[in-house]
């Protein structure tokens, strides 16, 4: 397994390397960033109700902007790793193979076409998953040390651009263009469109948890301030006897709110913020399944398809 | 005789497409190396690709030494080595690698035969597939195929864009393996003199079905050649086809009883053919049968 892991490497080797390089590099500027951010106390810098700042973070500005802007770029480029890493690894694993021929070489030299198939599929997944975990905790880091004050483990803050929903992102959308490259064959090809159903996946699998298991654990809000540590859902109006309405069915019971505007509270309909692990970890067992169906229809078609 | 190869009633059409082969029903025997023929699209990689399990039949059966590849793919695939027109290697790897890699896919492979073919050549086994010329590149696929010590060999083309010294040394090295190891091969390829050299039976596949198969020794036998197509002193059922000689002189390939030093009905001046007008002969033939039955469809 040790050989075929080696070769699999050096099959691939551009993209590892660009990989790699891309995660050895943001974790290094992450690690510059969260250190001086840290020492300096700098984002924790802020003026009064005058909007005066104190001499010391007056000195640190010049450096504390640009450092500020490093770590928000990085977390807006974290954000967007999966779908780098998962079609730069995914989409050229099995397809470039078609494309090229090496497969029809590989399946004539291996009665089991599925060995070929994890050789191939488990290194990569492998460094997948770390560059794309290393990715999600350094930008878990990143989002803390601009906030400090903010418990990020109870807070949906940078939901979906941090920690391990990153990792199961990038394997779901990498797993995606492996199971598509098995059936189109043609490497870009298969990148453009793993690009369209990895995003439309991401997409599917918030709005189904939204849809189908939020309702049950989603509070309202009365105070109807707006806050990124809650996941917010939908506003809605309270009526006198406390049930909620929609815009829709407030004009269809009080036609008069249409023309005289509404006097009806409006509330929030939130997530709180203690709920965070408990939606990241179903959402990152959701995107796991999917990752799994789609490298097991991967190697289905691989079983039966043409060498090309 | 004990056949390696064998098709019964084959037959096989891509989807929106005519039929790439149609009944046929052939069998290479064990031990030989037979070549296979035939113009382009005739489907000799069709049928090569089926016996190893990439091709499903779409009517008809195949056995590759004794297993129907549609049933049991996987040990069709192990009793075969396969060597494809393009060896399309990995670029990157060295041969070594290439190597290393078949012994990750294969139980069995012998690297060190394998190696022991490639460094004959004298292709080092550090460099890169990508570093090779054309030649050496097919050297290392024969290398690969004969590694697996399958009691099978299909050879798609490997002949076709190797200059004159590569394909002698890639015959060489496949007659000196298959010989030595008595296994079986199927050689598919357009170059009849190193066919004439290399292989012992000859099948000539016309569009989709079978035009000849026979020894080498048995075609050359069977038939002569007499100049001029018309060739009216012939009976018609001896004759096999017209073609033109590289000069454009009008040719005609007839059949004799291999009793026969001068058939009954032979004309003065008749001669031994050559192995490439059998082969010719033959497709000529299968041309002039095809267009006849197209007319008599579109009639």
């Amino acid at each position: 397994m040790l050989t075929a892991t080696r070769l699999t490497y050096r099959i691939n080797l551009f993209e590892i390397r660009a990989i790699g390089i891309a995660t050895v590099l943001s974790v290094v500027v992450s690690a510059a960033v969260i250190g001086w951010l840290a020492q300096s106390g700098y984002a924790s810098c802020t003026g009064d109700e005058f909007g005066n700042v104190s001499a010391r973070c007056h000195s640190l500005a010049a450096i504390g902007d640009w450092v500020m802007r490093i770590d928000r770029t990085s977390v807006s480029l974290a954000a967007i790793f999966p779908f780098v890493a998962g079609l730069l690894l995914g989409a050229p694993l099995v397809a470039r193979e078609l494309d090229r021929g090496t497969a029809r070489l590989a399946w004539s030299l291996s009665p089991s076409r599925l060995r070929w198939y994890v050789q191939r599929i488990a290194p990569m997944m492998v460094v997948l998953g770390i560059a794309a975990m290393a990715i999600g905790i350094v930008a878990d880091r990143l989002v803390g040390a601009m906030l400090p004050t903010e418990d990020l483990a109870n807070s949906f803050v940078g939901f979906h651009g941090r920690g391990v929903l990153l990792a199961t992102s990038a394997l779901m959308i990498g797993s995606t263009a492996v199971a598509l490259g098995t059936v189109i064959g043609r490497p870009m090809q298969t990148l453009l469109i793993s690009l369209v159903v990895g995003g439309l996946l991401v997409t599917a699998v918030a709005e189904v948890d939204q849809k189908l298991l939020m309702p049950s654990e989603t509070v309202v809000d009365a105070s109807n301030n707006y806050s990124d540590r809650n996941l917010y859902i939908d506003s809605r109006f309270q009526l006198p006897d406390g049930s909620l309405a929609t815009w829709e069915e407030l004009v269809a019971l009080d036609p008069g709110a249409m023309e005289n505007g509404t006097n009806y509270p409006n509330v929030s309909l939130i997530i709180p913020g203690e709920r965070y692990r408990a939606v990241e970890t179903r959402q990152a067992v959701a995107e796991l399944g999917i990752a799994a169906l789609m490298l097991v229809a991967g190697a289905l078609v691989v079983l039966r398809r043409r060498p090309g | 005789m004990v056949a390696a190869l064998e098709a019964h009633g084959f037959g096989k059409r891509y989807p929106r497409r005519t039929w790439a082969l149609r009944g046929v029903d052939l069998a290479v025997p064990d031990g030989s190396i037979t070549a296979l023929v035939g113009p382009n699209g005739s489907g000799k990689s069709t049928l090569i690709r089926s016996w190893i399990g990439f091709e499903r039949p779409t009517e008809g059966s195949l056995l590759t030494g004794g297993v129907n590849p549609r049933r049991d793919r996987k040990g069709a695939v192990a009793r075969v080595g396969y060597v494809p027109q393009s060896p399309s290697l990995y670029g990157g790897l060295t041969i070594a690698d290439h190597i290393a890699l078949a012994v990750t896919l294969r139980d069995g492979f012998d690297p060190t035969l394998a190696a022991g073919y490639v460094e004959r050549l004298s292709i080092p086994l550090t460099a890169t597939a990508g570093e090779l010329s054309g030649g050496e590149q097919a050297q290392v696929g024969l290398a690969l195929a004969l590694g697996t010590r399958a009691r099978i060999l299909l050879l798609d083309e490997p002949l076709a864009s190797l200059d004159p010294l590569a394909r002698r040394e890639f015959l060489h090295v496949l007659v000196e393996a298959v010989r030595a190891e008595g296994h079986t091969a199927l050689l598919s390829s357009h170059v009849i003199t190193d066919i004439e050299q290399a292989c012992d039976r000859l099948i000539v596949l016309g569009k989709g079905h079978t035009l000849l198969d026979l020894s080498i020794a048995e075609a050359l036998a069977h038939h002569r050649v007499v100049d001029g197509s018309g060739a009216p002193a012939i009976a018609a059922e001896r004759v096999v086809g017209s073609f033109p000689s590289p000069g454009g002189d009008p040719l005609t390939l007839v059949r004799v009883r291999p009793a026969e030093a001068v058939p009954a009905d032979g004309l003065a001046d008749e001669r031994p053919a050559t192995l490439e007008e059998v082969v010719i002969g033959h497709m000529a033939a299968g041309r002039v049968r095809r267009a006849a039955r197209r007319a008599e469809e579109a009639a």
